[in-house]
């Protein structure tokens, strides 16, 4: 019996070491898998964070979305408002506040990888908040990205109209996954002109540069479309220069106002036809010479880079018209149009 | 038996008038100018215009022209008569841009089309077809000129078109209909409809909802987009080069219409006088049948049945005058021929000229047309995109 009184408390002893022990080992434990769902919360953070600093996502190659990134801040805040949407499945107008705070960002962000991904949620619901200090670690970043890629991308780009129903269905849960993944699918090579291609075929890569929310997103393809304007006003222009100059050499009998093209249709208001007639041919004779011959701009135009078609149009006349006061007439219509004329 | 022999004499006197006499048309030189609108519109009020290439109306060619009419000329013509149109409606103030279009992708505020239902010189004649944008049909109208030898005085060509006042009444009624039946509020809703039917055609998701259609198949509007909406901002920029490109298309018309006229209107003028020469000689070919074959009849009855010499001779001199006439009919027709085959020549060098300027002016429109919707593709697919961010922003 003594002995018995004796080993217990031992036992005891024991069974408490144990405990210890193995509260020690369930501890590390809960440690070390917390450590593989960081990668997923700081994948989903480093959205933000890649855009609130773009240091963060200086690893990737080209970062080309960075120079469309408005303000680090507002799209931060919208990365957060898409992820908690899509998190709840309806959208939140009031999540679009610019005034949400990171941390509310980060909570939001971990909501919206829940949605997505059953087991990445898990592991971040936890440790979202304290993996957002050490989303660093660019090892981490891989798990998540890739499963955000999977559930994201092919919804948004495939292209085909279920993927894009999809994708503007659940943009807003996918968002966050979507900037996330896709991007970190994308290979971080694309530039503004393969952009949706990269998106597209999520070849892999550059782990920030993918990181874009939908008003950078749509900078970007606004960029594009705009480059597109830029190509095709070139193009269009090269084209009806070449045919204007085909058109003039073509004969200058022009039929009473046969005047090619809209330069005609400005020109004045004629009253009745044979002699308007008469007017219109009578200018179109005298235009082709002048066609031919470039006057430089006044030093006070700029250098018109940025004009729209309307401007264009009205420096191209001007700089070919050889009458000098119609000419300084013709750039104070330019002068007018574009502003210029405007104290500052 | 005196008066059988009178009515003989009578009768052959006649058909020899018949025969012989030619008609002489007089025509007017009345020329109708445009008519400007009084009202000073604004801007925003003027309706943009759009110019389908006319059809040939080979189909409608009548069988006594089938042979006079050469089809590629028809062809040729579908192209220079509504850019002529298009330029008459330009200069007429009444209208904001007038455009020929290339093809019937990009919607205007009011469209026109036109059958060429006759043209050979002498005489044009245009079936006219206006709707709006909306579909709504305003009228079809027939038009047909038929123009004296002063239109193709050097001095007139100079400044018009020899079928300059076809275009003019065109336009002229286009005028009036607006005025009567147009109001401002329909210019509004028919140039909103044009714009929506532009953007749902470059961003179908964004904009389809905007528009529908009734029964008839007009268009009506179901709401609007707010007037800021960024992608119809966008839609706005791309339809400006829209414009753009249908304005180069008009540059490859102007060069066409300026390449064609000159041997054109050398075609028109020796048409014109074929023509003219080709239905007096068939008509007096058919006159002279008609009187010798009357008179051979009519001395066929005398000779057989008349009761003395006299008679029997008028009969018999009476029917060598119906063959005679019968004849010469036959030698109006061989002479009608002539002319006929003229106008084939005359034709068929046309053709060779003006065919490869076709052809080419096709070609360079169907290119160009290639590129721009190359271009108009990837737009769509950008704004497609686009949308779906601006979607997912909501």
């Amino acid at each position: 019996m003594k002995q018995t009184f004796s080993v217990l408390p031992r036992l005891i002893l024991l069974g408490g070491v144990s405990l210890s022990l193995l509260a020690c080992q369930s501890s590390s434990q809960s440690s070390s898998s917390s450590s593989p769902s960081m990668p997923s919360s700081s994948s989903s953070q480093s959205q933000s964070s890649s855009r609130s600093m773009p240091s963060a996502s200086s690893s990737s190659s080209s970062s080309p979305s960075s120079s469309g990134l408005p303000s680090s801040n507002s799209s931060a805040s919208q990365s957060s408002s898409a992820s908690s949407s899509g998190a709840q499945g309806d959208r939140s107008s009031d999540a679009s506040s610019s005034a949400a705070s990171q941390s509310s960002a980060s909570s939001s962000s971990t909501s919206g990888s829940q949605g997505q991904a059953a087991d990445s949620a898990s592991q971040t619901a936890g440790a979202g908040p304290t993996a957002a200090p050490t989303s660093g670690s660019g090892a981490s970043d891989s798990p998540g990205r890739d499963a955000g890629s999977q559930s994201r991308f092919p919804g948004q780009q495939s292209g085909a109209d279920g993927s894009r129903d999809s994708a503007t269905g659940d943009l807003n849960d996918g968002n966050q996954g979507s900037s996330s993944s896709g991007l970190g699918g994308a290979s971080g090579d694309y530039s503004l002109d393969t952009l949706p291609d990269g998106v597209l075929s999520g070849a892999g890569g550059g782990q920030s540069a993918g990181v874009m929310t939908a008003a950078e997103r749509a900078a970007v393809l606004d960029d594009r479309l705009r480059r597109g304007y830029e190509t095709f006003d070139g193009f269009i222009l090269s084209e009806r220069e070449r045919a204007q100059s085909e058109s003039n050499a073509a004969g200058s009998v022009a039929i009473g106002g046969s005047a090619g093209g809209g330069g005609g249709s400005n020109e004045g208001q004629p009253q009745t036809l044979p002699e308007s007639g008469v007017v219109v041919a009578s200018q179109q004779v005298s235009t082709p010479p002048a066609r031919t011959e470039s006057f430089p701009p006044p030093e006070d135009i700029p250098s018109g880079r940025d004009d729209d078609v309307v401007a264009r149009q009205l420096r191209e006349a001007a700089m070919s018209e050889p009458d000098p006061e119609l000419r300084e007439r013709m750039w104070d219509e330019y002068r007018n149009y574009t502003g210029l004329s405007e104290p500052q | 038996m005196k008066i059988k022999l009178k009515n003989l004499f009578g009768l052959i006197l006649l058909a020899s008038f018949a025969g012989a006499c030619a008609t002489h048309t007089v025509r007017s030189t009345n020329y109708t100018p445009i008519i400007q609108d009084t009202q000073n519109i604004p801007e925003d009020l003027l309706l943009d215009v759009g110019i389908a290439l006319f059809d040939p109306g080979l189909d409608e060619i009548k069988r006594s022209e089938e042979e006079t009419v050469n089809h590629e000329i028809r062809i040729a013509e579908s192209r220079y008569a509504p850019y002529l149109l298009a330029e008459t409606l330009q200069r007429s103030g009444n209208w904001g841009i007038v455009r020929l279009m290339p093809n019937d992708a990009s919607p205007m505020d009011v469209l026109l089309k036109g059958t060429i239902l006759q043209s050979n010189g002498e005489v044009m004649s245009i079936r006219v077809e206006v709707a709006d944008a909306s579909g709504k049909e305003w009228y079809t109208k027939d038009y047909e000129e038929e123009i004296s030898r002063f239109s193709y005085d050097p001095s007139e060509r100079q400044k018009n078109d020899p079928f300059q006042v076809i275009y003019n009444h065109i336009a002229n009624d286009l005028l009036v209909y607006r005025q009567r039946n147009v109001s401002e509020a329909d210019i509004t809703r028919i140039r909103t409809i044009s714009e929506m039917l532009f953007a749902k055609r470059f961003s179908p998701e964004a904009f389809s909802d905007y528009l529908t259609q009734n029964r008839r198949g007009n268009y009506q509007l179901l709401s609007l987009p707010a007037q800021s909406d960024p992608l119809l901002e966008r839609i706005r920029d791309i339809r400006e080069r829209d414009f753009m490109f249908i304005d180069t298309v008009q540059d490859y018309y102007a060069t066409y219409v300026r390449q064609m006229r000159l041997p054109y209107d050398s075609w028109r003028e020796q048409s014109y006088q074929e023509t003219i020469t080709l239905r007096e000689l068939r008509n007096s070919a058919r006159r002279r049948f008609i009187a010798g074959t009357a008179v051979v009849i009519g001395g066929l009855a005398a000779a057989t049945n008349g009761g003395n010499y006299a008679t029997q001779t008028g009969g018999a001199i009476g029917v060598g005058a119906g063959a005679y006439l019968i004849k010469s009919g036959f030698d109006k027709r061989a002479e009608a021929k002539i002319h006929m085959e003229a106008l084939e020549e005359l034709g068929q060098s046309l053709e060779n000229e003006v065919a490869p300027r076709v052809i080419n002016l096709e070609d360079r429109t169907i290119t160009l047309t290639g590129s721009v919707e190359e271009q108009y593709s990837q737009w769509r697919e950008i704004l497609a995109d686009l949308y779906t961010e601006d979607i997912g922003e909501l």
